[in-house]
């Protein structure tokens, strides 16, 4: 509706990015104290800043400056590759070979034995580089400086996605550190074909973002999307990957997740393999996930994981849930307030009598019930899980044996939104449980005042919206609307692996074939 | 202007033709034909196709002359700019008293079947802003939208013939042949206003994106509402027999009530929760189509104006849909409306055929 407001008011304007800002770009001087002088506020002000001015063992008479970050580099790489071979075993021969303006290509080709290491010699750069993490090694004369990645220090290791649960699937999850995500997915994706591209989002946050694709899956028009619309965050930071994913998706008014999120290594191989694009942020255990269709909400990788007989049993219940977390409650209000005729007489009398002692009517009573679901569930999220079990059990006791003693709720109401509640979440993503429990509510006002005529009218509205939505130029509500019946079988059904040799129709790719003609 | 918001395939122009015809008409169908042609009603639902059929072939064979075949691009070529702009404000007023009609059909049924208490104004007021809502997505999401509901209507079919394969009894047809051949035509005659609809297909031609399937497409919209309204009218015939039916306002409805399960109750409860997107699809793509033309009519930006178009088209509905006092008046407009419905749906294509042909415009 807002969307629909702001068309009217023809609020269309391109919102005004900005690209990063760009400093002047100075070059570094080449003297030690030029470079000393530079970083020498930052220094002073911050502790944790180490300048270490040392001297390099081949070539005494040239001075020479580690600077790094205490705390973000790894400290046994450090005193190891680089202060014991550049002091103790740096040789003058190779060293003093040659012209004097390479010196610190030969530092970089004889004496540093580590992996990631490149030449910085603007300003910024440099300074970027220090608070990226990296370890500047610089030598007076030389207009470069030499960026060292040993960045280490301490991460969570690598553990079970605390969300994401699994029964059959990888115990890994994804952590904070965003070379350590790549790898879990290099490891399992060792296409040549699989493209990393990184790029930095934020100003003051220089947060690390890498969007990953398959290059001869993926399609380039999403890719392009994606990219452009990163590239044009201009915003001083980002604390967690939820800040890129709103400023990717098309419709900011829908409560509906517009990508899908995982912390799970694998969900992420099987996506990118389906053709779509991961993205990834460091510093947060979620990779994003687009474009994400309506469906791929109500699909759990132990849907391909288990038997299909299984798997499709399963997939129908959580359809199920879908909806009964939608409209249990509003169905209620409906049925025992407007249309008590079409419900089984015997069924009806039971409702009554159970509500004959409260003394709400149905649609404050199944407020104050979900009201008080909504805090329970808002509290134990929050909490250690200790204290949460506390709090869910005296909720529960309250809710359940408390409140029906009082005659403040009936006991069909309980199981209305015990039965709702468990149905939300039986969903397996969390951002569509939110989404769900938003429109509940929306659902339950409806009906209140409309009665199955609102509860329809609910309905139609819900597929308009859904319907209407896109997730990076993809219809988010396919294969069911527009409808493609190939699609079918692996959305509504799950069919079998063997028989679904295609690569979704829902999602544009460039190579449509998934598997060899001769299988099954 | 920003067209990809009003493109849709030819697949999606089936549903928005069966979408615009199936919908409130359908469930006073049986009653209104076979009141006039007794137990050959599903007969007159077959000569009564002719109608929509030859509007369907004339529209087809106008536009296809026009290489930009949008129909205020038409009109303007064919009439000048001012005689233009009077026609499709003409179709455009059409337009909005047929849905203010159905909106108060719809009306109507909801409040006897599901509201009895609440008043008429709110009931069309929310209806009328849903439609807003939608229409204001542009004719790709009208598009897909028809397409998913006419899956769901496909549930209400089933329901339907499975309450007349249990309830009725097809001795309620017989006997075949001796046919009433004037009631016959007047029963035709009234079973125009269940087949207004096709006449979007002037507006929705240009939005199709394969040009060569239109035709195709359209003819196959126009044949599934036939099967559609041949199924309700024969079943219909066969539970409460012709004489039957006259006593009910929605013999379809009223149909639903008799199954009883023992878990869900009646099954009526799963037609009423299917209730809205079965009746508003009519409204939701004439509105589209009026909003459409009204808007390239004045060669207005869709991005400014569209939505506000929108939005008056749904102000005028929701007017008129309160003008008639009570349900007969919105019986008798129906019938007016399908009288207008083949003065526009014939009257134009002709109308614009002939001068087009005068004018020998064909190249354009």
């Amino acid at each position: 509706m807002a969307s629909f407001l702001n068309r009217l008011w023809g609020r269309r304007k391109a919102p005004a990015y900005k690209l990063p800002n760009q400093q002047k770009s100075d070059k570094l001087g080449a003297s030690l104290d030029s470079k000393k002088k530079i970083l020498d506020p930052y220094v002073q002000k911050n502790r944790d800043i180490i300048f270490r001015e040392i001297t390099i063992k081949a070539d005494p008479r040239r001075r020479a400056a580690v600077v790094y970050l205490e705390g973000r580099v790894d400290k046994q790489v450090l005193y190891e590759e680089i202060f014991k071979s550049l002091m103790l075993e740096s040789d003058a021969g190779t060293l003093q070979q040659g012209a004097a303006n390479q010196i610190i290509d030969k530092i970089s080709h004889t004496c540093l034995t580590i992996g990631e290491i490149k030449k910085v010699n603007l300003v910024q750069d440099m300074i970027h580089a220090l608070f990226d993490g990296l370890t500047l090694v610089m030598v007076d004369g030389m207009p470069e400086v030499l960026a060292i990645n040993i960045t280490g220090g301490v991460q969570r290791t690598p553990d079970e996605p605390p969300v994401e649960k699994t029964l059959r699937g990888s115990r890994e999850g994804f952590i904070e550190d965003l070379s350590v995500n790549i790898s879990m997915i290099r490891r399992r994706l060792r296409d040549p074909n699989l493209v990393i591209e990184k790029t930095i989002v934020g100003r003051r946050t220089r947060t690390d973002v890498a969007i990953l694709y398959i290059e001869d899956i993926a399609d380039p028009e999403i890719v392009r999307n994606i990219r452009d619309k990163i590239n044009r965050i201009d915003i001083d930071g980002i604390s967690a990957i939820g800040y890129i994913e709103q400023f990717l998706s098309d419709n900011h008014y829908s409560p509906f997740p517009q990508f899908k999120s995982s912390e799970r290594p694998d969900k992420v191989v099987a996506e990118l393999l389906e053709g779509r694009v991961a993205i990834m942020a460091s510093g947060t255990p979620w990779v994003l996930i687009a474009p994400a269709l309506f469906v791929s909400f109500l699909q759990a990788s132990e849907d391909y994981y288990d038997r299909p007989m299984v798997a499709n049993f399963n997939r129908l219940s959580r359809y199920l849930g879908y909806i009964l977390a939608v409209s249990l409650p509003a169905l209620y209000i409906s049925l025992l307030s407007f249309q008590p005729e079409l419900i089984p007489y015997e069924l009806f009398v039971i409702l009554a009598q159970a509500r004959s002692q409260v003394p709400f009517p149905v649609l404050v009573e199944v407020l104050i019930q979900e009201i008080i679901i909504q805090l329970v569930v808002e509290t134990g999220l929050r909490l250690p899980a200790n204290i949460g079990q506390t709090v869910g059990v005296v909720a529960g006791i309250v809710l359940g044996q408390a409140a029906i003693s009082a005659n403040i709720a009936s006991p069909a109401i309980i199981i209305v939104i015990t039965i709702t509640t468990i149905a939300t979440f039986a969903l397996p993503n969390y951002s569509m449980i939110l989404a769900t429990r938003l429109i509940r509510i929306l659902f339950i006002l409806a009906t209140a005042v409309f009665g199955l005529f609102g509860f329809s009218l609910g309905w139609f509205i819900l597929i308009t919206h859904l319907v209407s939505l896109e997730s990076v130029g993809v219809p988010y509500f396919t294969p069911f609307g527009p409808v493609r019946f190939g699609d079918l079988q692996d959305t509504l059904f799950r069919g079998f692996i063997y028989r679904l040799k295609y690569r979704p129709q829902s999602i544009p790719v460039m190579d449509r074939q998934r598997q060899g003609q001769q299988n099954g | 202007m920003d067209r990809t918001r009003f493109e849709i395939t030819s697949k999606q122009l089936i549903f928005i033709i069966v979408g615009t015809q199936v919908a409130t008409a359908m469930l006073s169908l049986p009653r209104v034909v076979a009141a006039e042609a007794g137990h050959h009603a599903w007969l007159a639902v077959i000569v009564g196709a002719v109608f929509p059929l030859a509007a369907v072939f004339l529209i087809v064979a106008l536009l296809n002359r026009f290489r930009d075949a949008d129909f205020a691009n038409v009109s303007h070529q064919l009439f000048g700019k001012f005689l233009g702009t009077l026609l499709i404000l003409i179709f455009v007023g059409y337009a909005t008293v047929v849905q203010s009609v159905v909106i108060r059909m719809f009306t109507e049924i909801t409040c006897v079947f599901i509201l009895p208490r609440t008043p008429i104004w709110a009931v069309s007021l929310v209806c009328t802003l849903s439609v807003v809502y939608a229409v204001s997505k542009g004719a790709k999401v009208i598009g897909r939208l028809n397409e998913f509901l006419f899956y769901l209507l496909i549930i209400d079919l089933l329901m339907i013939i499975g309450a007349g394969i249990t309830q009725g009894t097809y001795l309620n047809l017989l006997p075949v042949g001796d046919v009433d051949i004037n009631g016959l035509m007047q029963g035709s005659l009234k079973i125009v206003y269940a087949y207004a609809g096709c006449e979007v297909l002037l507006v929705t031609y240009a939005m199709v994106q394969h040009r060569g399937e239109i035709l195709k497409a359209a003819l196959i919209g126009e044949g599934i509402t036939v099967l559609i309204y041949l199924m309700i009218v024969v079943v219909g015939l066969m539970v409460f027999g012709h004489e039957g039916l006259q006593f009910f306002t929605w013999p379809v409805v009223t149909l639903l009530k008799i199954p009883y399960s023992s878990a869900l109750g009646r099954l009526e409860l799963v037609f009423l929760l299917l209730w809205v997107t079965l009746g508003v699809r009519p409204i939701m793509n004439l509105s589209m189509s009026a909003s459409y033309a009204f808007t390239r009519a004045f060669n207005l930006d869709f991005n400014r104006y569209y939505a506000w178009i929108v939005l008056g088209v749904g102000a005028g509905i929701y007017v008129l849909s309160l003008q008639p006092d009570n349900l007969l008046q919105v019986f008798a407009l129906a019938d007016y409306v399908g009288y207008a419905f083949i003065a526009i749906s014939l009257g134009y294509p002709l109308l614009y055929l002939l001068v087009s042909v005068l004018r020998r415009q064909k190249s354009l």
